[in-house]
């Protein structure tokens, strides 16, 4: 099986970004603390407010004043920019030198001696160089002896990545007479983080936690103790003491700083404990076989399903080692290396909740003083578009990682309902972090917002609910995609498609945090149900479809032309592996058979969209139907929504029966299905208007019996049934899967799969129609941009 | 060249009772002829990044056995010092190198000049090699090894009996 990426790379990552988001957080609200920096910021709004077109803006053109004000406020923004640029270019600078002299400070702190060939060491020196071969190393390390290290048989592998070290401690070498088994294991331990290419990541991420608390936490102390210096000690302006409470939130920052701080320095131990044990376990495969008399320490990890996702705080402990027993483990069974812990997904999420906070205030103050913009979600959406794919993306690798460390090298059904709960709680805690800090702050800017932070934390938690669903939607996709044992190929292409399939969701989510009303993600299920009858229709069936009213920002996610391609690509990874797949067994049958089913149901909804117009010039008054000026919903908007309803109700019986007929690939086929149906429906469309055109169903004057078609708006429609279809076809897949279990176990005795036997010779190919579909689905896309564009507008008009 | 005598016997000493730490002779010697105490204590912090971490094993006599030589030169050169007594007074005066103005010590011995020692002398050194080994903590048997081997390494003494052997 080949092995996903390592835990390292995840927490490497998450060191990065943990120190990213600190930093700028820091960065961003310390620019006041710096009395130059206050000056020149009050000196440049004083200049804009100087200017009456500003300061007195013409009733009638305020547009005009906002543009003149954002063009004179825009130098305060950069300037902040360019502080935190360079505060960020310090940082990288000190953390580069910190990892530069590294190999000088552990020569200088240990006394180290080169191990230089004499006569008495000429033999340990050429076993060490067999080791060396043994471990693959082309290049020999430069072997140091650390001769104050009388006590201890330890070693230590750094240096540049053009000059490979390992110290020895002097006690080491004696064992290559002593105990010449423990000798080659820990020097095989060592050449193994030279293979694992540790050194860099390692000394790497020492140097950025001491660069973080160089450059960011401890001129924090400073300058908040700086700042509680008496005025006139720290600026000019006799205000200033007065005004930097509302400017900045020190007791806020401090107590964040040591949060991130606090974090930084776990996750730069779980790196080098991570390291230590894939050294111990790559060590141990080029080390000679244990006896098997030899038990060793106890296994700390139960093979079983319960071990595969742990919490395991006691075991892994906080520190740079990893527990004794937790190493023997890991060297009798390599696989445990790669199981992600829960605390990992939970820091993950934290962390990217930090990072979504850090953009947060970086993204406001661009739409704010750059652009002059109030009341835009447009900062939210590029913070949510940035952070959606790599959570995904992580979610992805985790599950993979599990399917490695599994016994049986598969993802576990509790692998998908514990590991994105927990990814998400995290997410709400770095999000909810500032709030948290908030209540215990008495300064007047957070008494004046203390107001608000419950409600806050209150969407917050109610909006965990649609992204703990989203995360199992992604995990149970993957399961089934990959088939529960993911190849490096598969993986990696399943991975792709859930962050793109991912984006434009997580996007809206994010926005919908900072959206108040019925857009916040807070009231999900109340507005579905908020849609009513369109007025004056009797009959009551054309409803309006409320969740359109209730969910603005899902108009984020139906005119994004990134949507239909990430849903296109969740069927495609899995129709592609099983299509192109020459194992028997794999599922063709069913693949060939979804677009069929799903063709099958958008020429019923064309059906019913022919009889629609028939049915409702029946049943609604003339009135109602040639209403088309009322305010509110008129008749021609309910007739589309009506024509929708069908649609969506077609995909979800698609998607269900779909389901409920196969036994692999479900999510795949079922939207592969519902896809087709929504195209033909879309197609269908056209048919239904026209014949309402035909019996003169809303218009007050005899029209043309002729299709009217407009590309784009065709794109836009797609985007619209696929859109409220996928929301039908979620609870139908599952729905679909019980009952086709349910019938298949009542119906007849268990036997070969069908999928199992030779595949039907297919009526149509299935490579044709997926290739069509791609290229409707491309088409679509490129079509909605200019729709998309005016929409995006929209919303970061403010 | 400081310490060279002492590194000499030193190293001589620890072929014959630890020979398994000759290997890592030349570096500690060196390290205990820079600052003794720190080697001595072996309290050197490591498990740093990238380590094993901790694996405690005995630990290594050398930088012991080198105290226990430079104790017992510094014993034979002291009375011709501090004294000047007579008799060995001329004899230490060929022995001794001065360098400067400072005090010779066990640094400034030459091998050559120990070949002269009577049984008696020997003797002594040995009594002295025994009391500074038990001081650093050593068991009695390793402290009278290590004496045999010092008494043994001296020149002129002892060259019947041939090194110790360990137990």
């Amino acid at each position: 099986m080949a092995m996903p990426p390592a835990g390292t790379t995840t927490r490497f990552i998450m060191l990065i970004t943990l120190v990213m988001a600190g930093g700028l957080f820091t960065f961003y609200e310390l620019y006041f603390l710096v009395p130059g920096n206050w000056d020149h910021f009050i000196s440049v709004f004083s200049r804009c407010f100087a200017d009456p077109r500003i300061s007195v803006p013409d009733p009638d053109d305020f547009e005009r004043a906002r543009r003149l004000l954002a063009v004179c406020q825009a130098p305060a923004f950069y300037d902040k920019v360019a502080w935190i640029g360079w505060g960020f270019l310090l940082l990288t600078a000190v953390a580069a030198l910190l990892y530069g002299m590294h190999p000088v400070w552990i020569r200088r702190r240990g006394g180290l001696r080169p191990y230089v060939r004499d006569e008495d060491n000429a033999e340990v020196l050429g076993y060490l160089d067999a080791l060396r071969s043994r471990m693959g190393l082309a290049r020999a390390p430069a072997w140091f002896v650390a001769p104050r290290s009388i006590r201890t048989g330890g070693g230590q592998a750094f240096g540049l990545p053009w000059r490979r070290c390992v110290r020895l401690d002097a006690g080491l070498i004696m064992l290559y007479t002593r105990d010449r088994a423990l000798f080659r294991t820990v020097v095989l331990h060592e050449l193994a983080h030279l293979r694992n290419r540790d050194v860099d990541k390692t000394y790497l991420t020492i140097a950025i936690w001491w660069s973080f608390v160089a450059v960011v936490a401890v001129p924090l102390l400073g300058l908040v103790g700086y700042a509680a210096l008496p005025g006139p000690t720290v600026t000019r302006d006799a205000m200033w003491s007065e005004l930097v409470p509302y400017m900045v939130d020190r007791p806020h920052n401090v107590g964040q700083a040591l949060v991130v701080a606090v974090l930084v320095y776990l996750v730069r131990n779980a790196i080098l404990r991570v390291r230590e044990l894939h050294a111990d376990a790559v060590g141990t495969a080029y080390d000679e076989p244990v006896p098997a008399a030899d038990p060793g320490p106890p296994d700390p990890g139960p093979p079983g399903r319960g071990a595969a996702v742990r919490w395991s705080w006691p075991r892994f402990g906080l520190g740079t080692h990893p527990a004794p027993e937790w190493r023997a483990a890991v060297r009798r069974r390599p696989e445990l290396l790669w199981r992600p812990t829960l605390w990992e997904l939970a820091g993950v999420g934290v962390v990217a909740g930090l990072l979504g906070n850090s953009l947060d205030l970086l993204v406001r103050g661009l739409f704010l003083d750059a652009f002059g913009k109030l009341n835009t979600f447009g900062g939210e959406a590029a913070v949510g578009a940035v952070l959606g794919p790599p959570l995904t993306a992580f979610l992805v690798v985790s599950l993979w990682r599990a399917a490695a460390g599994d016994t049986g090298h598969r993802i576990r059904w509790w692998h998908c309902l514990v590991q994105p709960p927990v990814l998400a709680l995290g997410v709400l805690a770095g999000l909810a972090l500032p709030l948290l800090i908030h209540s215990f702050n008495t300064t007047p800017y957070a008494l004046a917002s203390s107001r608000v932070w419950w409600g806050d934390l209150g969407i917050l938690v109610t909006a965990g609910v649609p992204l703990v669903l989203g995360g199992v939607l992604v995990a149970w996709w993957f399961r089934s995609a990959t088939r529960g044992t993911p190849s490096a190929v598969h993986a990696r292409w399943s991975m792709v498609a859930a962050a793109t399939a991912v984006f434009p969701w997580f996007l809206a989510w994010y926005v919908s945090l900072a959206a108040d009303g019925p857009s916040s993600g807070a009231n999900p299920a109340i507005g579905c149900w908020l849609g009513g009858p369109v007025s004056g229709d009797p009959a009551g069936f054309f409803w309006t479809l409320g969740c359109a009213q209730a969910f603005p920002v899902l108009n984020l996610v139906e005119l994004n032309p990134v949507t239909l391609p990430g849903l296109a690509l969740l069927w495609l990874v899995p129709s592609i592996a099983a299509l192109r797949g020459r194992a028997p067994g794999r599922g063709r049958a069913s693949w060939r058979r979804a677009p069929l089913v799903g063709a099958a149901g958008g020429v019923i909804v064309i059906a019913a969209g022919v009889a629609l117009p028939h049915w409702a010039r029946a049943a609604v008054p003339e009135a109602v139907r040639h209403d088309l000026g009322a305010e509110g919903a008129n008749f021609d908007l309910a007739y589309w929504r009506a024509y929708l309803m069908i649609a969506v109700l077609a995909q979800a019986a698609v998607a269900l029966v779909t389901a409920g007929a196969a036994r692999r690939d479900r999510p795949g086929l079922a939207l592969l299905a519902a896809s087709v149906t929504a195209v033909v429906a879309t197609a269908g469309q056209i048919g239904s208007y026209t014949v309402a055109r035909c019996v003169d169903l809303m218009e007050t004057r005899p029209s043309r019996c002729l299709p009217e078609v407009v590309a784009s708006r065709l794109a836009a429609d797609l985007h619209t049934v696929t859109l409220y279809g996928l929301l039908a076809v979620i609870p139908a897949v599952p729905i679909g899967v019980l009952a086709g279990t349910l019938w298949r176990r009542r119906s007849r005795p268990p036997g070969p799969s069908a999928e199992g036997q030779a595949d039907p010779r297919p009526p149509v190919p299935a490579g044709a129609v997926i290739g069509c579909l791609v290229v409707v689905t491309v088409t679509a896309a490129v079509l909605v941009i200019p729709i998309a564009w005016l929409n995006w507008a929209r919303w970061g008009a403010g | 060249m400081p310490g060279r005598v002492v590194a000499d016997i030193g190293h001589g000493v620890v072929a014959d009772v630890f020979p398994e730490e000759l290997p890592v002779f030349a570096a500690v010697s060196s390290a205990y002829f820079d600052d003794p105490d720190r080697t001595l204590s072996g309290k050197d912090r490591n498990g740093g990044p990238l380590g094993f971490g901790l694996v405690e094993v005995t630990a290594l006599m050398t930088p012991a056995v080198l105290w226990v030589v430079q104790v017992v030169l510094q014993h034979y050169t002291q009375p011709y010092i501090e004294k000047g007594a007579d008799g060995l007074r001329s004899r230490a005066a060929r022995l001794l190198r001065r360098r400067g103005k400072g005090v010779p010590g066990p640094d400034d011995v030459d091998a050559e000049s120990l070949r002269a020692l009577t049984p008696e002398q020997r003797a002594e050194l040995r009594d002295v090699a025994v009391d500074a080994a038990r001081r650093r903590g050593l068991s009695p048997e390793q402290a009278e090894l290590i004496a045999e081997a010092i008494v043994h390494r001296i020149p002129g003494a002892g060259d019947e009996q041939g090194p110790p052997n360990r137990p």
